[in-house]
């Protein structure tokens, strides 16, 4: 599948992000499950989620590593992300499914303490999975 | 926590690092009874936390570290040093926090009750800052930086807040 233009994503849409089972406790993802993720090299560190224009909360189990039995799912609202601080959304297709496709989106910017306190404190759980160790 | 996960984890070795660093001077009177229930219980919060240092995952499809030993004791030092401050309290009101891993290696420590949010994050570099973010009744914010060997007064204010 050809890689597809990027889109303006509005304030009023949703990203769903996939929190593995070890960083989701009591009903609700870890803080960590906000940070951005390594960077692989001469990538610029990001969250990775799926745009709801293009997808479901159940895509999120398309992507690899993600395991449909176990993990969970959370849904951000964009003009939410775009007001925490130095947080930017971009819409980064992706050539497959599971790399996020047509979905894939970035949330660039540096995730200190209190981004992640309140990305966490934004989120909603959409698909609850098991919790984790 | 799987036994198998705890496999080469010194607890007895941390639970010893706990004692020594609750153990400075501060000219207060402490209830060592209390701190010792105290240690207990974060004991208890370190072998149920401890499948961070094991952890083989991925978060976005990159590798997500194992937490560092030498950041997981920090941590537990910490905590130990809150618990000491607590003692020294007349209520000796301690509840634990959510021990869990960051993916740049450091360490979230989560207090979570009913009008009140406190993340504290131990970091995985030993020269940088704990940092803190927390707010209570949907209103008040506190937000800042601490020595992790002398923890600002106003974290346990806010742990011990009704």
């Amino acid at each position: 599948m050809a890689e597809e233009s990027p889109e303006e994503i509005p304030g009023q849409d949703s990203l769903y992000r996939l929190v593995p089972q070890f960083m989701f406790h009591k009903g609700k993802p870890d803080p960590g499950a906000f940070q951005n993720s390594t960077p692989e090299r001469g990538e610029q560190p990001g969250m990775s989620t799926l745009w709801s224009r293009h997808s479901s909360p159940k895509d999120c189990f398309e992507l690899e590593h993600a395991n449909p039995d176990l993990d969970s799912v959370v849904r951000l609202n964009v003009g939410a992300v775009r007001a925490t601080p130095g947080q930017s959304v971009i819409h980064e297709p992706k050539p497959s499914k599971e790399l996020g496709g047509r979905a894939h989106t970035e949330v660039y910017g540096a995730k200190p303490t209190a981004v992640k306190r309140r990305l966490r404190k934004a989120a909603i759980v959409e698909i609850e999975g098991k919790p984790g160790p | 926590v799987h036994e198998h996960q705890l496999k080469g984890h010194p607890r007895q070795e941390i639970a010893d690092k706990w004692q020594a660093a609750g153990d400075f001077a501060t000219g207060r009177n402490v209830n060592y009874q209390g701190y010792q229930v105290l240690l207990g219980q974060l004991n208890g919060l370190s072998s149920a936390s401890a499948w961070m240092l094991t952890i083989k995952a991925t978060l976005d499809g990159k590798p997500f570290p194992a937490t560092d030993r030498k950041t997981f004791e920090r941590a537990t030092s910490f905590l130990v040093r809150l618990a000491r401050r607590a003692a020294e309290t007349p209520s000796l009101d301690f509840p634990l926090p959510q021990m869990s891993p960051s993916p740049d290696g450091s360490i979230d420590l989560l207090w979570e009750k009913p009008g009140l949010e406190l993340l504290v994050n131990i970091p995985s570099r030993e020269h940088l800052p704990v940092s803190f973010d927390g707010e209570k009744s949907g209103q008040i914010r506190l937000t800042g930086e601490t020595d992790i060997r002398h923890p600002a007064d106003i974290l346990l204010q806010w742990i011990q807040s009704p």
